[in-house]
């Protein structure tokens, strides 16, 4: 037989890859080919240094690799819940709002817009029992928009939890819903909707076609609450075409606008979250807050009284205003999204949050404000 | 990282963290920059195939769903860029280095030298240069086939997912491969490292 038939046999030989007939052809081949024995020494010789050539990469290959990741429009996210089993302390805070939850989009990518605090009344009808652990601050007989795009149901890991609890009898918080407030007049208004939700499962979208934000509207009208609930606060945020980390601007309506992702830390602890360290708080002025004395009307409520009535820190009668020395310590980071998505995470289960979305996108990162809070269900009262 | 980890970090990756998929950068930049630069034959385009082959892996990581191994599925990724990649390199026109002066006459343009500097032979192990210029004379496919094989060490099985053939195509290809391989190596000579793309393009040199 020619050697040359022989070259196939010897190359799978350097991968064990014979076949026990093959091998034993080859064996009795080789004990009497010298020149066969040889093309096998060269071939291994050439395995050898073709592996010792291997060469690292660029010492920079993964922060070039990691910039261009990052600079890429982001995922719609798929939070991963911890089991209900696992949530030792803290309620997961459950705020449902209407609209869609967005896909990111560039293409639809709105101007920029102010915040504008919508107060609207809405729970998710088709919550179902689960974890006593959850709580629907605020809600009780309220119902929301659903959308198929925004339905969310568990997924396959062991760390997903079920749908939100059915809202809950709380207690009585009937402050009537303020009237949209006016955007201020240098931004234009659009897409306004927000979308929100922090809650408890996720699902990917029911939908294979990438979910592509509505055409701008109006804000949601409020909606009077039912007699005995609450209105939770609808917070629309979209970003403005923004330098990453600029500073969040607090209008006197109490409205925010920001244009880069940021933190709210309501009564809880910057030390104790390890994505803050080295983080520098924004300094602000409780009048840039739109915290106002008690003396000041209801109509006039700023956004951090409405989060209150929204997130009860302590029981308080209905209709009035906390004082501002009895206000909840308060920081806010304007943090980049990955830093607050790995906040996010690391808060599952320890705190309560509440996360808004921009529905529309820009050529920023996404838009978001995280809420955190060390609030439990137990201190509702 | 076990396969259970793995699975983990992609779903991770996937659902949008760039935290997971630096860890999935970290684990495998090195054979898929190693796939690349001898598909490509220069460090400079090994690194911009690479990059482009995660930035892909990252946008179409919704597209992966377990059927075969992360790494079969990203080695093909990075194998369709290098393809891509010198197809569209081969596509430059070349421009000559040959110029006339006023009075007509032709001169060659003085380009650097791009063989290797003494320092850089001194540095390099010589059987190192020669196994890379020994790769360079093979055809792109039985570099990308070696290199997966021996250098990121797949099995036959993997190598035949990835390239869509059988596996007994995938041994005789490797077997032709390694013959070429052995034969380039016993020619001795100084062969230049290969120019990198974009030098040719600014230097106006020729063509791959």
């Amino acid at each position: 037989m020619n050697c040359n038939n022989y070259i196939p046999l010897l190359s799978a030989h350097l991968d064990g890859a014979n076949s026990e007939i093959e091998e034993r052809r080859l064996q009795e081949h080789l004990r009497t080919c010298k020149h066969c024995r040889e093309l096998l020494a060269q071939m291994e010789r050439a395995d050898d240094a073709l592996k010792d050539s291997a060469a690292a990469p660029p010492p920079d290959l993964t922060e070039k690799i990691m910039a261009q990741v990052r600079a890429e429009p982001k995922k719609k996210r798929r939070y991963f819940f911890p089991a209900a089993a696992a949530l030792a302390t803290a309620a997961m805070l459950t705020l449902v709002f209407s609209g869609k939850i967005p896909v990111l989009d560039r293409e639809n990518a709105a101007p920029p817009v102010s915040t504008e605090l919508v107060d609207t009344v809405q729970t998710d009808d088709e919550q179902t029992p689960s974890s006593p652990t959850q709580t629907v601050y605020g809600a009780s007989d309220t119902e929301i928009a659903s959308e198929p795009t925004e339905t969310v149901k568990p997924t396959e890991t062991a760390e997903t939890t079920e749908s939100t609890t059915p809202p809950s009898e709380s207690p009585k918080e009937s402050e009537p819903s303020s009237e949209p407030t006016e955007p201020p007049t240098e931004v234009e208004t659009e897409g306004t909707t927000m979308d929100t939700t922090v809650g408890t499962t996720v699902e990917p979208p029911q939908t294979s076609e990438p979910y592509r934000p509505t055409e701008p509207t109006e804000p949601t009208e409020p909606t009077e609450p039912n007699e005995g609930s609450s209105s939770l606060p609808t917070f629309a945020v979209t970003p403005g075409n923004a330098e990453p980390l600029s500073v969040p601007y607090f209008y006197e309506d109490g409205t925010i606008r920001t244009e880069a992702p940021m933190l709210i830390l309501w009564d809880a602890d910057p030390s104790e979250l390890e994505p803050l360290r080295g983080q520098e708080p924004i300094e602000f002025s409780e009048e840039d807050a739109g915290i106002r004395t008690p003396s000041q009307g209801k109509k006039d409520e700023t956004l951090f009284e409405k989060l209150l009535s929204a997130m009860p820190l302590k029981k308080k009668p209905v209709g009035s205003l906390l004082p501002v020395s009895s206000l909840p310590s308060l920081h806010v980071y304007s943090l980049p999204y990955e830093t607050l998505s790995e906040l996010f995470e690391s808060c599952l289960g320890s705190y309560e949050l509440a996360v808004y979305y921009p529905d529309t996108l820009n050529e920023a990162d996404n838009c978001l404000i995280l809420l955190v809070s060390t609030l439990s269900a137990s201190s509702k009262s | 990282m076990d396969r259970i980890d793995e699975k983990q970090i992609l779903k991770k990756a996937a659902a949008g963290s760039s935290a997971a998929f630096e860890q999935l950068v970290l684990r495998y930049q090195t054979p898929v920059y190693n796939l690349c630069l001898r598909m490509m034959g220069n460090p400079e385009d090994a690194a911009d195939m690479a990059q482009e082959t995660f930035l892909k892996a990252w946008r179409s990581l919704e597209s992966f769903h377990f059927e075969s191994a992360f790494s079969t599925w990203l080695y093909r990724l990075a194998s369709n860029a290098c393809l891509d990649g010198l197809r569209a390199a081969k596509r430059r026109p070349s421009i000559s280095l040959v110029t006339e002066d006023e009075d007509g006459d032709e001169h060659t343009l003085d380009l650097p030298d791009a063989a290797p500097s003494p320092e850089e032979r001194l540095i390099a192990p010589e059987e190192q240069a020669q196994v890379a210029a020994a790769m360079q004379a093979l055809a792109v496919e039985q570099r990308q086939i070696l290199t997966l094989r021996v250098v990121n060490d797949l099995s036959y099985t993997e190598i035949a997912e990835l390239l869509g053939v059988r596996e007994g195509t995938v041994k005789s290809r490797l077997a032709r491969a390694r013959e070429q391989l052995r034969k380039k190596l016993l020619q001795t000579g100084n062969k230049t490292e290969s120019k990198s793309s974009k030098d040719q393009q600014r230097k106006g040199g020729h063509s791959l």
